[in-house]
């Protein structure tokens, strides 16, 4: 007994070193700078004149979740730009976008001491204590995507102009359908903020367009079941039903479904926001007309480069929306939308 | 005398806390600037709090060999309707926060009774009463909610959550303090000991005059006080409920109680083993985020783990057999 008990245990920590050892090339290479600043940055953060070369900062970035494209390609932006200014980038993310299992990270992350964190933040309230502790251990903060609702603690916000967003959307959906009939808006339920805005530029573009009957909003957060039930009912009480807009690009599959079942694809127009993989293939297959693109990727870069210029004590702006782009069958080879489609690198 | 000594170190939880002390000492050397750290420390004692709580509760329901699915659902619930209650209090004094504890723990409690009613009156299998309460208690936080998280917690209430006393997290303390008592209540008290009667043979616990529902459905409601609790300290941390979140709440739940070495066939368990067991994926994923290993690697590594303590507790029940 007493042998197995010790075998399984050795059996356990070899795991762990083993696992550690993989990345015993990575590690031993931020050891240095790892434990350097430590005893100086606690006892006076602001000491720290002289600045270390750029290429010594150590920077984290926390994605909102794993296995998402749009991450993805925030991460690839990021890690690009990383290399080319010498940054050393960390990647970390909680496996579902969930606050209580992001804080978790944040407070391991805060532990590393990194010269900046980068974050996609999961609740705009949650986060910031956890975060505030960080940035009073001595790390800059960026945020991307995500908001906190008290960002002052952060150098910067990188954001999309939401209100673009939408009005793009009611814009490309207008020319759809030749300028009149009936469309439907679906949104994330009133309280999120990126939106709140997007309807707002939904509902201001429509204004110029007379002959346009936008129907009640209808709320989903990506749930294609739930869009999918929507789109089925107000198809049922509208069958001149012209045009079909989602913000979120999770609720693309559901309208696609609906439509294509009540046999209302060719009537129906579809303009969605998001550039995932199986959206662009939609794309393609003519399911859906146009997409409404967030430069994800530009996120990223833009991340890494205010990081590094919040360490080295620069200015950087408080708040940064970056131009949504409209990506159609036509114009998907072009720079501008091919760069921004969602997908890692 | 070596009978004795042989015995305890066969017990999972003694095996598990030397892996959980190997855990922090290759860390450690590891890595010296960025593990062993008071800010690390702290950040473990903190992420351990509200789990530590759930686990508590959960180890009285497994030693009885039954489950409980729903504290993370019922944790959400109670947090939603404590925190619309100090928001209709005017989310201020210490009265509105009294009062939002109480109502998040009889929240809590009140999920617990149905389950404890359902698994000894209506014996229905725990496994399905709590899968059904799980979503039962989600939609009504939906419901209760609008779906909308409740950002408005007294701030008094948030400063306590993030506050520190002698440098030790709050909230850990109130975990701390309420895994003690629950650890002299399990091994020294009647409720104790009948729970682990109830857990190794429920009918000859019943013939010995033990009255057992009553046994079984206090201990569905001590699991779901203990996610009121939960639930009201999930508050007073992130100032915000969590609707969306504690997804996989359960499963650690579970994981960290049967890793400590309570026996998923009942009548075995130590708190003591939980808390160890609450520690050891904590300080897997804060070392593995630390050493800079991807984060996918986690899940492996807990993942064989938790076989590893049921592996143990067979070969000991085998060696009990004879």
């Amino acid at each position: 007994m007493k042998k197995l008990s010790t075998a399984l245990i050795a059996t356990a920590l070899l795991v762990t070193s083993g696992c550690g050892s993989d990345d015993s090339d990575d590690t031993d290479a931020t050891e240095p700078d790892a434990s350097t600043p430590a005893p100086t940055s606690d006892s006076a953060p602001t000491a720290d004149t002289t600045g270390r070369p750029p290429q010594a900062a150590d920077v984290t970035l926390v994605l909102g979740t794993l296995g998402d494209d749009f991450y993805k390609a925030i991460e690839c932006g990021a890690r690009l730009q990383a290399e080319e200014m010498g940054v050393n980038l960390e990647i970390q993310a909680p496996t579902a976008f969930d606050a209580t299992l992001q804080i978790p990270i944040v407070n391991a992350v805060t532990a590393t001491q990194p010269d900046a964190i980068i974050i996609a933040p999961n609740d705009d309230t949650a986060l910031f204590e956890p975060l505030k502790s960080a940035v009073d251990a001595g790390s800059e903060l960026v945020l991307v995507d995500t908001n906190l609702a008290d960002a002052s603690i952060a150098a910067g916000h990188i954001g999309s102009d939401y209100v673009l967003y939408g009005e793009q959307g009611a814009q490309e959906l207008a020319r759809l359908i030749g300028g009149e009939g009936k469309v439907l808006g679906i949104f994330s339920p009133p309280g999120v903020s990126t939106n709140d805005l997007g309807r707002q530029g939904f509902t201001a573009e429509m204004e110029n367009h007379p002959e346009i009957e936008v129907l009640e909003f209808e709320f989903s957060s990506g749930e294609a079941g739930k869009s999918a039930e929507l789109v089925a009912a107000v198809l049922a009480a509208n069958s001149d039903l012209a045009g079909v807009f989602t913000f979120n690009g999770g609720d693309a599959p559901g309208v696609v479904t609906t439509l294509s079942e009540a046999d209302a694809a060719d009537r129906v127009s579809f303009v969605s926001g998001d550039a995932q993989p199986f959206q662009v293939e939609q794309l393609k297959a003519g399911d859906v007309q146009a997409l409404v693109i967030q430069q994800a990727r530009t996120m990223g870069t833009l991340a890494v480069e205010y990081a590094v210029a919040a360490i080295n004590g620069e200015e950087v702006p408080d708040e940064t929306a970056l131009p949504t782009v409209v990506g159609t069958v036509d114009n998907l080879e072009e720079p501008d939308v091919a760069n921004n489609l969602y997908q890692g690198c | 005398m070596s009978a004795t000594l042989r015995g305890w170190v066969s017990r999972p939880s003694v095996t598990m806390l030397v892996i959980l002390i190997g855990l922090v000492v290759t860390f450690s050397v590891k890595e010296p600037a960025a593990f062993p750290t008071v800010s690390n420390l702290r950040g473990i004692l903190s992420d351990a709090a509200i789990l530590l709580v759930l686990a508590i509760g959960a180890t009285f329901v497994i030693i009885t060999a039954g489950i409980d699915l729903s504290v993370g659902s019922v944790l959400v619930f109670s947090s939603v309707v404590g925190a619309k209650t100090m928001d209709a209090l005017g989310n201020a004094g210490a009265d509105a926060i009294v009062v939002g504890l109480v109502v998040a723990a009889a929240a809590g409690s009140g999920w617990g009774l149905i389950n404890g009613l359902l698994v000894a009156k209506a014996k229905v299998p725990p496994f399905v009463v709590t899968l059904g309460t799980l979503g039962a208690a989600y939609g009504l936080s939906l419901v209760v909610s609008g779906g909308l998280d409740v950002r408005s917690v007294p701030k008094g209430l948030v400063e306590f959550g993030n506050g520190r006393v002698v440098g030790i997290p709050s909230i850990a303390l109130v975990a701390g303090a309420i895994t003690l008592i629950a650890g002299v209540v399990l091994a020294l008290t009647v409720f104790g000991r009948w729970t682990y009667a109830i857990g190794s043979n429920a009918e000859s616990a019943r013939r010995a005059g033990i009255s057992v529902d009553r046994q079984f459905v206090s201990v569905y409601m001590l699991a779901g006080l203990m996610a009121g609790l939960g639930g009201f300290l999930s508050l007073a941390r992130f100032g915000t409920t969590t609707i969306a979140g504690n997804t996989t709440t359960n499963l650690q739940v579970i994981t960290a109680v049967v890793i400590g070495g309570t026996s998923l066939f009942g009548g075995k368990g130590w708190m003591l083993g939980t808390a160890i067991g609450v520690f050891i994926p904590i300080v897997l994923s804060k070392g593995f985020i630390i050493v800079g290993v991807e984060p996918y690697w986690q899940f492996v590594a807990v993942g064989i783990v938790l076989i590893l303590a049921v592996l143990v507790d067979q070969r000991r029940r085998l060696r009990a057999a004879g």
